[in-house]
């Protein structure tokens, strides 16, 4: 739907972003836990502010404009809104409504056009991505979520290089593990295939310790990108595509290492695929490796640290995994089990600020947000910083010191 | 606003803290409150000479300026009723000393309360007043509002931490009051009349707070009754005996219904329910806690329970801090007035608040403060159903009228801003509203600092 106008009610996101922002009583408890307001404190940068915005939308006082997308784009969906709400509204599924609105009534796709009108213009930006090396050359298909991610960014050269060889492209169809093994599918994701394949292989061969691995081929991003930046219909093709894949590998589970990606098919594809039944029974059976690994004792008394490590690790709890799954003891199980020592860290479940297309978007807010992070991270005392997720792993990469390492869990054990 | 006026104030703002955006004006349009007013404009504070400039452009051009914090406030405090300039305070966030020796802090008004109380705690001191909202509500509305809490009985409001302010008149000089002097007694106490003034008199840039030693120890313990009398029995022993709690709070058995059907916290069926807060060296935290229990459990309390430790203080905790979202279970519409009464005719006003509900039809679920009589009464009502806000609108009024008839007073903590405005001239001396009239005169001459709040127009006087 491209109308303007009167039109824009009968946008059902707009409807229902609609409906959360009348469902906002205005306390102003999201400002208390919003990480992008406790940086900058401008009331359009919390929930409650962003909800008025597309109220007034709705209601024909405000244009679907430039800056109203910007605004919207001020977002890390992280979730805390909605998950500190004193008043049960769905705040964080209004705004990513919203955004879904905004590019239906203006026609134009809400990442294309901050991609082409806020991050191409800027040779800076540009130029320190292509001496990378990240937008020649290497050839990532057009759905995949790591092109909105790579553009140029400052400390994208402490990234690592893409793979030579995409892990599905090396990957075997099927790994067998114990007999009579309950079947579980594994799914990539675009950071541990294009950038970390020797993750996915290392999350490969320890689901096999106890579970014959499928491994779809054809299988793509999760669509995280696309939903944030408001593509419904591209999001919608690669979950419609994951649900027929995954459902012809006849699996009990699907895993990935990756919790973004985790809560995308867990909780996004069954409302992008309108609560069809085997959506939601789909959503029910995807776990974070981390999970997997944490609830099964003979997995769990098999692990061992990598020997090249020696140290504390300090763990960074992922918004989407923590907030968004209600994971963030599994993680830590894993590593103990294995014999590593944790060390805290302050504020290790606060937000990185490396959310989706947002450290592009508005890098000053994003390095503002990382800040504390690494501070923190550097008074822990630790060797090596492990997150779940491939986003908060790229902005923690980008953000700390080239030497210390930023893992998964699982690269720090010994596969 | 003409063009000449948007022209200077832009150029005293400075272009990057100036906004006309339409988005700007809607956003800051409403506060806590369901109002919205839109302003002309919306400024970005960014230090006392910009303040003084912007407010020099405003008196000379006769445009209004509301000052506004988180936007937290109940009672519509920061609305641009009058349109005009909305002053946004909340990048002024600096916590710019805490001075361990004279055991103060000096912040920036839009220095969220919860913050300030986490540095003060990272130094073994402890800034007491804690409003529900600490956790998002900004130091500058806490003074101009005179906010309280829970901790009032012990510890009393915002006012009694206020030492000193640096503020803006609205005619653009600067002026300086108290200091960090626990006491003084040289001029008037230009301090305190502008605690609690709501933004009416001076544009706040700068609080000195006085900070306590952080209490060692604390315990918490609740308490259930069958009948309104027995808790308010319990509350007054409790008052009597000597012990000074720093919380003292109370359910209704309204409350508890909606609380239990909400969060599921397993609490038995009760008429009420008290709180208590204590704390202390850990000697004595004891041996009164031992004390409260008793008390507690004579006045008729069943069951009665003292936490072991701080995790089961906030299982106890949990009841009353669900109430904010809980009370939506008995209505989707909710008109919130927090009268407070003399300690001995608590029962007897929430009784009152019961028969007005079954008067006009409605349930009104009652709790707050009990140990400084402080009551949130909750008009819950369907906003779809005209009547019922008719009815809602008429039991506010008859509940106004009870409070003042036991002497009470219309606003504990709220304070008037706008949805109180038809109502206090029924509670203010005639004399005392015009020296506060002619208080205002003095300040503010030209009458531009958030007008139409705090004093009613003469045409509302009884």
């Amino acid at each position: 739907m491209t109308q303007d106008g009167p039109g824009q009610n009968h946008c059902p996101a707009l409807r229902q972003a609609a409906e959360a922002a009348r469902a906002c009583a205005q306390c102003g408890a999201c400002m208390a836990v919003c990480p992008v307001y406790r940086v900058g404190r401008r009331e359009d940068s919390v929930a409650r502010g962003k909800l008025r915005l597309l109220r007034g939308l709705d209601e024909g006082s405000l244009k679907a404009d430039r800056q109203l997308r910007q605004t919207l784009g001020r977002c890390l969906l992280c979730g805390r809104c909605t998950a500190n709400c004193p008043n049960l509204t769905p705040a964080r599924e209004g705004l990513q409504a919203g955004r879904a609105a905004l590019a239906q009534i203006s026609g134009v796709p809400f990442a294309k056009r901050l991609l082409l009108a806020e991050a191409l213009p800027r040779p800076s930006r540009l130029n320190a991505a292509a001496a990378a090396g990240y937008w020649a050359g290497k050839a990532l298909p057009d759905d995949s979520g790591l092109l909105h991610r790579l553009s140029g960014l400052e400390g994208v050269e402490r990234l690592p290089p893409l793979a030579e060889h995409p892990f599905l492209s090396q990957a075997p169809a099927e790994v067998a593990g114990p007999l009579g093994a309950p079947r579980v599918a594994f799914f990539v994701g675009c950071v541990a295939n294009y950038m970390r394949p020797d993750l996915a292989r290392k999350a490969v061969a320890l689901l096999a310790r106890r579970f014959t691995v499928v491994i779809p081929q054809g299988q793509g991003c999760c669509g995280l990108p696309a939903i944030a930046a408001g593509l419904g219909g591209p999001a919608r093709s690669l979950a419609k595509r994951h649900l027929a894949l995954m459902g012809a590998a006849r699996v009990d589970l699907i895993v990935t290492a990756c919790g973004s990606c985790a809560h995308t098919l867990a909780k996004e594809l069954p409302e992008l695929l309108g609560q069809a039944e085997a959506a939601s029974r789909w959503g029910l059976r995807v776990r974070e490796i981390s999970q997997v690994l944490a609830e099964e004792d003979s997995l769990l008394a098999g692990l061992s640290p990598r020997p090249d490590f020696d140290g504390a690790v300090a763990v960074h709890d992922p918004c989407h995994l923590k907030i968004g799954l209600g994971v963030s003891e599994e993680p830590r199980r894993v590593l103990r089990a294995a014999g590593l020592d944790l060390a805290d860290m302050a504020g290790q479940d606060q937000c990185c600020g490396g959310g989706g297309l947002f450290s592009i978007n508005e890098p000053r807010l994003s390095d503002a947000i990382f800040a504390p992070r690494a501070q923190a991270f550097l008074q822990s005392g630790a060797q090596a910083l492990a997150t779940s997720c491939s986003g908060c792993a790229l902005q923690w990469r980008r953000g700390l010191p080239a030497h210390l390492p930023v893992v998964h869990p699982l690269e720090l054990l010994d596969v | 606003m003409n063009s000449a006026a948007l022209q200077a104030l832009r150029q005293a703002a400075g272009p990057d803290y100036f906004s006309q955006d339409a988005g700007d004006r809607l956003i800051y349009a409403g506060d806590g409150t369901c109002f919205r007013y839109p302003p002309e404009a919306v400024v970005r504070a960014r230090g006392p000479e910009q303040i003084s400039r912007v407010m020099a452009a405003c008196g000379k051009y006769h445009v209004p300026v509301v000052p506004r914090g988180a936007g937290s406030g109940l009672t519509g405090g920061a609305l641009p009723v009058a349109g005009g300039v909305l002053l946004d305070m909340a990048g002024l966030n600096r916590i710019k000393a805490i001075r361990k020796r004279d055991q103060v802090a000096v912040a920036e008004p839009g220095v969220v309360t919860g913050e300030l109380q986490a540095a003060a705690e990272a130094q073994g001191l402890f800034y007491p007043p804690d409003p529900a909202s600490a956790a998002f509500c900004t130091l500058g509305g806490n003074v101009a509002e005179n906010a309280g809490g829970m901790r009032a009985v012990k510890y009393g409001v915002t006012r009694d931490y206020v030492l000193g302010l640096r503020a803006v008149l609205p005619d653009g000089r600067l002026l300086k009051t108290g200091g960090a002097n626990i006491k003084s007694v040289v001029g008037y106490d230009l301090t305190r009349l502008l605690v609690g003034s709501e933004g009416t008199l001076a544009v706040i840039y700068e609080i000195i707070l006085r900070l306590l030693p952080l209490p060692e120890d604390r315990a918490t313990i609740n308490a259930f009754y069958a009948d309104l009398d027995k808790a308010a029995r319990a509350v007054e022993g409790l008052l009597a005996s000597g012990i000074r709690p720093v919380a003292c709070e109370f359910m209704d058995g309204y409350c508890l219904k909606a609380v239990e059907s909400y969060a599921k916290l397993g609490l038995p069926p009760a008429a009420a329910m008290i709180l208590v807060d204590l704390d202390g060296p850990p000697e004595v935290v004891r041996r009164q806690s031992g004390q409260v229990e008793t008390i507690l459990q004579q006045a008729g309390g069943e069951p009665v329970r003292v936490a072991g430790d701080r995790a089961e203080a906030e299982g106890l905790w949990r009841a009353r801090r669900a109430m904010g979202p809980a009370v939506y279970q008995h209505g989707p519409g909710k008109l919130n007035e927090d009268v407070a009464v003399p300690l001995g005719s608590l029962a007897e006003m929430v009784r009152r608040a019961h028969l007005v509900g079954e008067k006009r039809g409605l349930v009104i679920p009652v709790f707050g403060h009990a140990g400084d009589g402080n009551l949130h009464i909750n008009v819950m009502h369907d906003p779809a159903y005209p009547e019922q806000v008719s009815q809602a609108h008429q039991a506010v009024s008859d509940l106004f009228a009870h409070c003042l008839s036991l002497g009470g007073t219309l606003s504990g903590e709220h304070g008037v801003g706008t949805t109180k405005l038809g109502f206090v001239g029924a509670e203010m001396d005639p004399v005392g509203l015009e020296l506060m009239r002619g208080i205002k005169k003095v300040f503010d001459p030209a009458g531009i600092l958030n007008p139409h709040k705090k004093l009613p127009p003469p045409e509302v006087l009884p």
